[in-house]
């Protein structure tokens, strides 16, 4: 059975729709309404509030714990400045994508890291040779993600520490209300938005804190739903759905490396060694196989599709992922490729969806077929291939303090 | 790169000398490192009471390869070999015992004194050895074949592997077949029916292992060393290093003694490119060879992030739990067996039956000493008094089984322990009196981690398990290269294994030459 994480008191106060679901082993609120479109406009109209403590996190503490991190992690921890974030994944020898995750320097010799599996184990078998304390502090830490253009305004509400210099993937420490929390600008909405981290002991003072101060600012409990709709508007891939964990993947096929599922600015490749390192440079120098795309599927078909029948045109409101076939023309002689997940974008007014398609296919502005099934009929509509970053707004990364100063 | 040397060799042991002459031998650069003060290993001997000196810490020459030496010109250096291996005597407690002369017929002569029965039984054993030793002990002197690039090439290797099996004919090739994964308890029982005589033939089978006499594939092990044991070298394993010193300078090796390897260094490209001593120093060269246990090469000398984890999993996995410790004797007589009166028995082994024997192992499994070790014993100072007084004898005994892994801890308390177990033990079988003991030193696993990063103390650099004989130690680096370009095993943790024969030194050399042309 799923536990409850500390904020459960509250939010399971909240959720009026009782919809839930298990993540991570948490009960996780799925939608607080009964449609969660309100949640997804606090999203993106004020600030949405989304208890994200069954993410996995973990203490990194000692004077290699730097290098050790280096050693594990894509990308080179070592040049990680203190008080800087950074997005990465890690990989096994092969090269292949076992998760994804955040890794924020709070000191020298100090790192905190989230990851969407259990990944201790996995960090373990590389403690052997660094001074480096590794702990798994997942039932700890409780989080919360306060994210949305209202965002910073709540926050500045709750802390003196200065929001309006914390830069994005920036982390503080911060005093709050007679104890203590750290404050990330980091979040999966891609939007402005902070994810704050918080002893369980304190989990529902700094709850209470930020729903009242945040009222004014039109906060709003949100739950995983919206949540699924923002991240794919701003193209953030999810661990077994856009990708799997080879270290679960029960065929090679289904591992990716990270070229293959758009990280490979993650990587970097020229350093002291590193998990996968050999098979990455081979892979770059070879080229990948498979790439991430951005599908903007052409409404106006599926509008003539649905009319053909005599329909009007249905989109699920909510997002979706499974495996959608996409080929390279109408015939569907060339299968290119799969979408794995998808939305309807409220605030794009698109449909919008995530691909893996063959490299080769790889052509932006190209136009492809995405299978359609309409009564029980498979179709295809034209899609045109984009970045996977639908959503990106300039908020996501302003920083008041410095563009103060430039005018 | 500033390339100093063609190649440079970690250890010292017999086996990096065997490297370094070969490859020295070829016209090639040669540094050669030993961490200690003199060279040799565990192959080397020392004064442990001053006036008594052990030839070696080890003592067993019988598998040395012949053919290795003579590459290496060992007898213009004045090492004196012996075509036949070493005379035994097999002890059984109750004064009993069995000399065991190298010559067959009058083995069996002797055995016939004790069992008509297991006299005849040991002349089909000794048929059965010869028969078996023409598929095996090629096997055990050249490089393996690759089991993992697997091609029509290594296809080809193994078929020829399969045709030298097929032709020890039906019968011999079934009963090796039928064997080679018995417990070598199962075995002797099937052939001998005098228990101390099965004690005695067992003993090399178990050795330094984690197995005892009913574990499973023990007689693989017996019939390899019995294959393998056809000389000993005059003077022990000491005279074997002093040739091989003698050798190794005349080929224009570099010596250095007190150089202990910190660090092999190795390029962004996974590329060796040679070496940091403990002192800070570097030595530059492409190729390194290294004589210690696998495990101290790929765990303490290469920087954790350089070999990949399943690499390292798999040489974390790789078995060396060692079992045996030393004691050596100083005793202020000649050495008088209680089952023959003459006092020129130089080896000897104990046993007694397999049941004591398995329960010397069963205490290691419980991280215990055995309070009744199997003694191996060598007595040096009969063919060389001088490593003793007038009149006075070194006794060199390998005790099995006192295990790395000990509970009490190795401190003198547990040492002096354990000695007391092994003189109780001597005493059932020498006329000499406990006060004729002048003196003791006894060495445990640790002490041999401590003083030749022996990795667990084992005198093998890893156990002879069958897994880790197929490919030794690991598959990554079964044929001596590894998966760091330039570094190469060389060690006994490198096919065909421990024990003194030279053959992996030698082996390793010839993989390299064969890259480098």
């Amino acid at each position: 059975m799923p536990v409850k994480s500390p904020f459960h008191p509250r939010t399971s106060q909240l959720c009026e729709s009782m919809n839930y679901k298990e993540w991570a082993g948490y009960y996780a609120v799925s939608s607080y309404l009964v449609h969660h479109d309100m949640e997804y406009f606090a999203f993106r109209n004020s600030a949405g509030l989304l208890d994200i403590t069954p993410l996995y996190k973990y203490s990194v503490k000692g004077k290699d714990a730097a290098s050790f991190l280096s050693r594990i992690m894509v990308k080179n921890i070592n040049k990680l400045k203190v008080g800087r974030v950074t997005y990465c994944c890690w990989c096994t020898a092969d090269g292949k994508v076992v998760d994804d995750g955040t890794v924020m320097r709070r000191g020298d010799e100090e790192f905190f890291v989230t990851s969407a599996d259990p990944c201790f184990s996995w960090f373990s078998r590389f403690k052997r040779g660094y001074d480096v304390q590794l702990e798994d502090i997942s039932t700890q830490i409780a989080g919360l993600a306060l994210q949305g253009p209202t965002s910073r305004d709540i926050i500045k509400q709750i802390t003196s520490a200065d929001m309006d210099r914390l830069k994005f993937f920036g982390t503080t420490r911060a005093r709050v209300a007679g104890f203590e929390i750290n404050i990330s600008r980091t979040g999966y909405t891609g939007d402005l938005g902070y994810e704050l981290w918080v002893d369980n002991a304190n989990a529902i003072k700094l709850y209470d804190l930020l729903m009242a101060e945040g009222g004014r600012y039109n906060i709003r409990p949100a739950g995983l739903d919206a949540l699924d709709v923002t991240r794919v508007e701003a193209g953030l891939i999810l661990k077994d759905v856009d990708y799997y964990n080879a270290l679960h993947a029960l065929i090679d096929d289904r591992k990716s490396s990270p070229y293959e599922i758009s990280l490979g600015w993650t990587v970097n490749l020229e350093r002291a060694p590193f998990n996968g390192q050999k098979a990455l440079k081979k892979e770059k120098e070879s080229g990948s196989s498979w790439t991430i795309v951005g599908l903007d599927i052409d409404w106006t078909e599926i509008e003539k599709l649905y009319n053909s029948y005599g329909l009007p045109p249905e989109v699920g409101s909510m997002a979706w992922r499974d495996s959608i076939p996409i080929y390279k023309d109408k015939s569907k002689k060339t299968q290119i490729g799969y979408a794995t997940s998808g939305t309807w974008s409220p605030i794009l007014k698109k449909n919008i969806a995530l691909a893996t398609i063959e490299k080769k296919f790889d052509k932006p502005g190209a136009t492809v077929q995405i299978e359609c099934t309409v009564e029980h009929i498979r179709h295809t509509v034209s899609a045109r291939l984009t970045s996977p970053q639908f959503f990106n707004p300039e908020r996501k990364k302003s920083t008041p303090s410095v563009e103060n100063k430039k005018q | 790169m500033n390339k100093s040397y063609d190649i440079i060799v970690i250890g010292g042991g017999h086996n990096g000398l065997t490297t370094a002459t070969i490859l020295a031998k070829k016209g090639m650069k040669v540094l050669l490192l030993e961490k200690n003060k003199f060279l040799g290993g565990i192959a080397s001997g020392h004064e442990f009471i001053p006036g008594y000196r052990t030839t070696g810490l080890v003592h067993d020459t019988s598998g040395v390869r012949t053919s290795v030496l003579k590459q290496l010109g060992l007898e213009q250096f004045g090492l004196k070999i012996k075509n036949a291996r070493p005379d035994a005597a097999i002890l059984a407690k109750d004064g009993r015992g069995i000399f065991l002369p190298s010559d067959r017929n009058k083995a069996i002569e002797e055995i016939t004194k004790i069992s008509k029965d297991d006299g005849e039984a040991y002349r089909d054993y000794r048929i059965f050895i010869d028969e078996i030793g023409k598929f095996l002990f090629p096997l055990l002197n050249e490089i393996p074949p690759d089991l993992i690039q697997f091609g029509t090439k290594e296809l080809f290797a193994l078929g020829k592997k399969g045709l030298a099996l097929k032709k020890l004919g039906k019968k011999t090739m079934t009963e090796l077949l039928k064997v080679g994964p018995m417990s070598v308890a199962d075995f002797l029982n099937e052939r001998f029916e005098t228990e101390f005589l099965k004690a005695g033939l067992l003993g090399p089978s178990i050795y330094a292992s984690y197995t005892g006499p009913w574990s499973s594939y023990t007689t693989l092990n017996l019939l390899m060393w019995e294959v393998c044991a056809r000389e000993h070298i005059v003077g022990g394993p000491q005279a074997l290093v002093n040739a091989l010193e003698k050798a190794a300078i005349s080929a224009g090796v570099v010596i250095k003694l007190q150089s202990e390897v910190s660090s092999i260094n190795v390029d962004k490209h996974g590329m060796v490119t040679g070496i940091t001593l403990k002192d800070g120093a570097v030595e530059n060269s492409p190729i390194v060879a290294s004589s210690c246990t696998p495990q101290h090469t790929f765990l303490d000398l290469l920087a954790p992030n350089v070999i990949d984890y399943p690499l390292e999993r798999s040489i974390q996995n790789y078995r060396s739990r060692g079992t045996t410790a030393k004691v050596n004797i100083a005793l202020s007589n000649k050495v008088k067996f209680k089952f023959k009166s003459d006092d020129t028995i130089e080896y000897a082994r104990t046993g007694n039956s397999i049941d004591e024997m398995e329960k010397a192992f069963d205490s290691v499994k419980y991280r215990k000493f055995s309070d009744h070790p199997i003694l191996d014993i060598h007595v040096p100072s009969v063919s060389d008094p001088t490593v003793a007084p007038d009149g006075h004898s070194v006794l060199s005994i390998l005790v099995h089984f006192a295990p790395y892994h000990f509970d009490a801890g190795w401190n003198k308390e547990q040492k002096d322990r354990l000695k007391d177990n092994v003189e109780d033990m001597l005493l059932d079988y020498i006329e000499n009196s406990r006060d004729e003991i002048v003196g003791c030193e006894v060495l445990s696993p640790v002490d041999f981690e401590d003083q030749f990063n022996l990795t667990n103390g084992h005198i093998f650099h890893g156990e002879h398990a069958v897994d880790q004989l197929i490919t030794r130690p690991i598959p990554y680096c079964a044929r001596y290269d590894t998966p760091i370009k330039g570094l190469y095993l060389s060690g006994s943790g490198a096919h065909p294994g421990g024990g003194i024969t030279c053959a992996p030194g030698f082996l390793a050399a010839e993989r390299i030459i064969k890259h480098k042309d």
